[in-house]
């Protein structure tokens, strides 16, 4: 199954590219001899073969479109893919303008977004001519911005509308919380509300808690100072990249369907939290080992908490207590030697999940016994659950303030965008967060 | 003479024994032996199990898909209970009161069933239909068993154990339950539909790199199958190949010796069930199953038209009769008449014993019919009052009755002039036979017909 990755906005298109790169690394690193299934697998899903120019070497091609309104990020993205000479981005696949959205979605979403509609259609359309089996897109972009937020709006809901059988899976990157833009709170409000209502699965990556993650790395172990979006995004295409590389489930191939029918199968809970272990530096790998029984508990007691992180645990909190996270449904993907044996009983436990799915649809878990990257053993748990509500809940309440006050709501009327928006996007999230609760 | 006899026997037998094959070989079908068919022409209690099965597992093969398991199709096998193979049968035709009996079915009876069956459903053309047609799935994915296995891993019996014990209870619960089953529905639709899509894919990569190949030679397609394709990759599979094809051979050839022999089978069907009509022409036909209520409705139906067929033949046996009177009354002189008229009035109490007896039939019949109706729609009943006087100083209102309330008063006027009519009617009746009576006189020379109402008055030929 095919992967056609739709980059869109400045962060889209930088995890996009520490995704591949992220992706051919893993398929470079020689520590299994017999690894050909997993590479053959890994590149039929996100990449396709292209001949080189000027040669008659085929280089691997990412299935990819890119979109920015300013061609800086585009063009260095592209160059360093080509750089690495093991693979690279297709011709004539980016997109880009002259002018910048400027962080406001109604310009994005208004103003760009129907003037680029039907050319970044067309190239999406080139990509998906090249898969033989063709799956679903996944998006990657922020929800801070002007171009991420409105224009992958806009162009997620013309592919609902242009390939309605195809899987839509939204990689949103969720904004610090102390604030990068001003308009941040109601450009995430209004993309998470249409895209609600189009995408069939949204991952939602805090900042932060990769921020925090990152600098757990560093040696101080508290400061944020040394921490940089390159490594954030390293991070981010690294989860990603275990969650998404070839396993299997059942003795057989698990696809992106498969894991996607047992998350968001009912419509009304589509939010997703990553929950990833080990999280260690890749310098300090070398020197660490990891045991199943270990990595295990850490990561049941991630999700009973809720946390991301697996630093500042609270080990008293137990499945099914009052502080205990509640899932709709739980896929693990485990990575790494002897992953077949490891103990995943406390993930099954029935007091973290609803009681109107059967619990042996609520979680499920694929295999792949060949190591990912440096890893010895990693472990990913995609969760559609309680998690995402926090979150959610704080930039819907500072939106509403915002919003009470009508202030900035001109720059989004100038654009075309009619007040009531406001107003709808507000109600439908607030269903969306009161559907949460109730589970 | 007997050697001919012999040889139809021994023919007899060869058809049978084709039609075991056929039948056997079918995966979903019990093993049958020709003995047993012997045994169940002869009526032999042993048949009547082996027959009930074949007979059980003839209708599945017919009411289900191939593609179900084929445990699944023994579980519902079993379930299927006599009486729904029998209420089945009915529904399809099978009208052959003997099998439709509540006891025990002979195991002959079970045998005509099947017969009658088989010539409906058209069986053995049937099966090789099938197995010609879809000769490429299950040879293209039989080296796939590990993997079919895994796919059919119990994970839907699980699940329909998890609804009976510990399903959702509350209704808001079972409402997202079924919404959440709708959308794996539909991302198991958009799984499928990619899936699709990858074999159309591959099909069409196996004929771009086989193109200008063919198998046989000279062939219209310019490139192999995907199955020739595989072949030729896994030579292993080879063997599997014409094991199968060898197996497909002989069932075609049994199918041959079948067409051959059909004619003869349904020869010696046919003295199957003529060995059941004369074994039913000794023992009265036992009534139906108490639990076809299908049967039952329709043989109720069939009573009644009989019934009305019956009063229809009645009807018009009345009317040759009257021809009758009406010739003699022709044939015989005028005088001879008269005198019969004056002398015996047994005519008049013939005529009134005819009607008496049609009346009765008549009331019977209908008592019958109305017994018929009432049982499934009761008649309301019906209560008699006398009508409250309309007083003029009364101040009470007069109490309410019940709406199924008759007036006797009410009554009595209705029934009067049903009198008055019914007065009416006679009369006119006797008008009319006057004038047919008149018409016969004018018909006879010199006689003077004194019809027995009209005593006073006088008709006279004009010859007098």
């Amino acid at each position: 199954m095919s992967i056609v990755t739709v980059q869109l906005g400045q962060c889209g298109n930088q995890i996009g590219l520490s995704f591949f790169q992220t992706l051919m690394s893993d398929l470079a690193h020689s520590t299994v001899s017999s690894n050909q299934d997993y590479k053959d697998e890994c590149l039929e899903r996100f990449f396709h073969q292209s001949l080189e120019e000027g040669s008659s070497k085929t280089t691997p091609s990412a299935r990819a479109v890119m979109v920015d309104m300013e061609s800086k990020v585009i063009q260095n993205t592209v160059a360093t893919a080509k750089k690495s000479g093991t693979w690279r981005y297709p011709d004539k696949q980016q997109f880009c303008r002259k002018r910048g959205a400027g962080n406001n979605w109604a310009d994005g979403f208004y103003g760009h977004g129907s003037v680029v509609e039907e050319q970044v259609l067309e190239m999406v359309q080139r990509e998906v001519e090249k898969c033989d089996r063709f799956g679903g897109f996944l998006s990657l972009m922020s929800v801070a911005g002007g171009t991420g937020s409105g224009v992958g709006t806009r162009i997620t809901q013309c592919l609902k509308d242009r390939y309605p059988q195809a899987l839509l899976m939204n990689q949103l990157v969720w904004p610090h919380c102390s604030g990068e833009v001003i308009l941040q709170n109601y450009n995430a409000v209004l993309s998470l509300a249409h895209l609600y209502e189009c995408a069939d699965a949204i991952n939602i990556i805090h900042n932060d808690h990769m921020r925090k993650i990152c600098s757990s790395f560093s040696s101080t172990g508290s400061s944020n100072s040394g921490v940089s979006f390159t490594d954030m995004n390293k991070l981010i295409a690294e989860h990603m990249a275990i969650l998404l590389q070839p396993s299997h489930h059942s003795g057989r191939s698990s696809t992106v369907c498969d894991m996607m029918g047992t998350l968001v199968s009912h419509p009304d809970y589509k939010l997703l939290t990553m929950y990833c272990v080990p999280q260690t530096s890749e310098g300090s790998l070398p020197f660490s080992t990891f045991a199943w029984p270990g990595l295990m508990k850490r990561l049941h007691q991630m999700v009973v908490n809720a946390s991301v992180m697996e630093e500042g645990l609270n080990w008293q909190v137990k499945p099914g207590s009052t502080h205990s996270n509640k899932c709709i449904s739980n896929h693990l993907i485990l990575r790494g030697k002897d992953s077949t044996t490891a103990d995943i009983s406390p993930l099954r436990n029935s007091a973290l999940y609803v009681g109107w799915i059967p619990s042996d649809f609520a979680f499920t878990c694929s295999h792949q016994s060949r190591q990912f990257r440096a890893y010895e053993k990693s472990a990913c748990l995609m969760s559609n659950g309680r998690t995402a509500v926090g979150s959610l809940n704080t930039i819907v309440r500072k939106a509403w303030d915002m919003f009470a006050m009508r202030a900035y709501v001109h720059w989004y009327v100038r654009h075309g965008m009619e007040e009531e928006k406001f107003i709808d996007s507000f109600a439908s999230l607030e269903q969306v967060l009161d559907n949460y609760k109730q589970i | 003479m007997a050697s001919s006899k012999q040889g139809r026997k021994h023919q007899a037998k060869e058809a049978i024994g084709a039609f075991c094959h056929i039948l056997n070989s079918n995966v979903f079908i019990t093993r049958i032996t020709p003995e047993q068919f012997r045994q169940a022409k002869f009526d032999q209690p042993e048949a009547i199990s082996s027959m009930w099965t074949l007979l059980k597992e003839l209708l599945q093969l017919n009411f289900t898909s191939s593609t179900i398991s084929k445990s699944a199709k023994n579980l519902a096998a079993s379930h299927l209970e006599k009486a729904d193979v029998q209420s089945l049968l009915y529904q399809m035709g099978y009208r052959c009161l003997g099998f439709h009996d509540d006891g025990d079915v002979g195991s002959r009876d079970i045998l005509v069933a099947i017969g009658w069956l088989l010539a409906k459903l058209d069986f053995v053309n049937e099966q090789a239909k099938v197995k010609l047609e879809d000769a490429s799935p299950p040879i293209s994915t039989f080296h796939l068993g590990a993997v079919q296995k895994a796919l059919n891993s119990g994970i839907t019996k699980a699940s329909s154990q998890w609804l009976k014990d510990s399903g959702p209870s509350t209704p808001v619960g079972q409402a997202k339950y079924l919404v959440w089953l709708m959308g794996r529905l539909r991302l198991a639709l958009k799984a499928l539909y990619c899936e699709q899509q990858g074999l159309c894919a591959a099909i069409h990569h196996v004929h771009e790199a086989t193109q200008g190949v063919s198998m046989p030679h000279p062939s219209r397609v310019n490139h192999l199958t995907a199955w020739e394709t595989f072949i030729l990759r896994h030579p292993k599979q080879l063997q599997h190949y014409l094991m199968h094809l060898e197996k497909q051979s002989s069932f075609l050839q049994t199918c041959v010796v079948w067409k051959e022999a059909e004619p003869i089978f349904w020869q010696w069907m046919m003295s199957v069930h003529e060995a059941k009509m004369s074994s039913a022409a000794v023992n009265p036909i036992p009534p139906i199953s108490s639990n076809n209520h299908h049967a039952h409705h329709v043989v109720a139906t069939k009573e009644r038209s009989r019934r009305i067929q019956r009063l229809h033949d009645l009807e018009i046996e009345l009317n040759r009769q009257r021809q009758v009177l009406e010739d003699e009354l022709e044939s015989r002189g005028a005088n001879d008449l008269v005198s019969q008229l004056s002398d015996h009035p047994d005519i008049h109490k013939r005529k009134a014993d005819i009607d008496n007896a049609v009346r009765a039939k008549l009331t019977n019949s209908f008592e019958e019919h109305r017994k018929v109706h009432t049982r499934s729609y009761p008649l309301p009943t019906v209560q008699f009052s006398f009508k409250p006087e309309q007083a003029k100083n009364r101040r009470l209102k007069p109490e309410a009755l019940p709406p199924n309330t008759l007036n006797i008063k009410d009554e009595i006027t209705r029934m009067l002039d049903g009198v008055r009519r019914l007065q009416e009617e006679l009369d006119s009746v006797k008008l009319k036979q006057q004038q047919r009576l008149d018409g016969f006189a004018e018909g006879l020379m010199n006689v003077v017909c004194i019809p027995p109402m009209l005593e006073k008055t006088s008709y006279s030929s004009s010859g007098t």
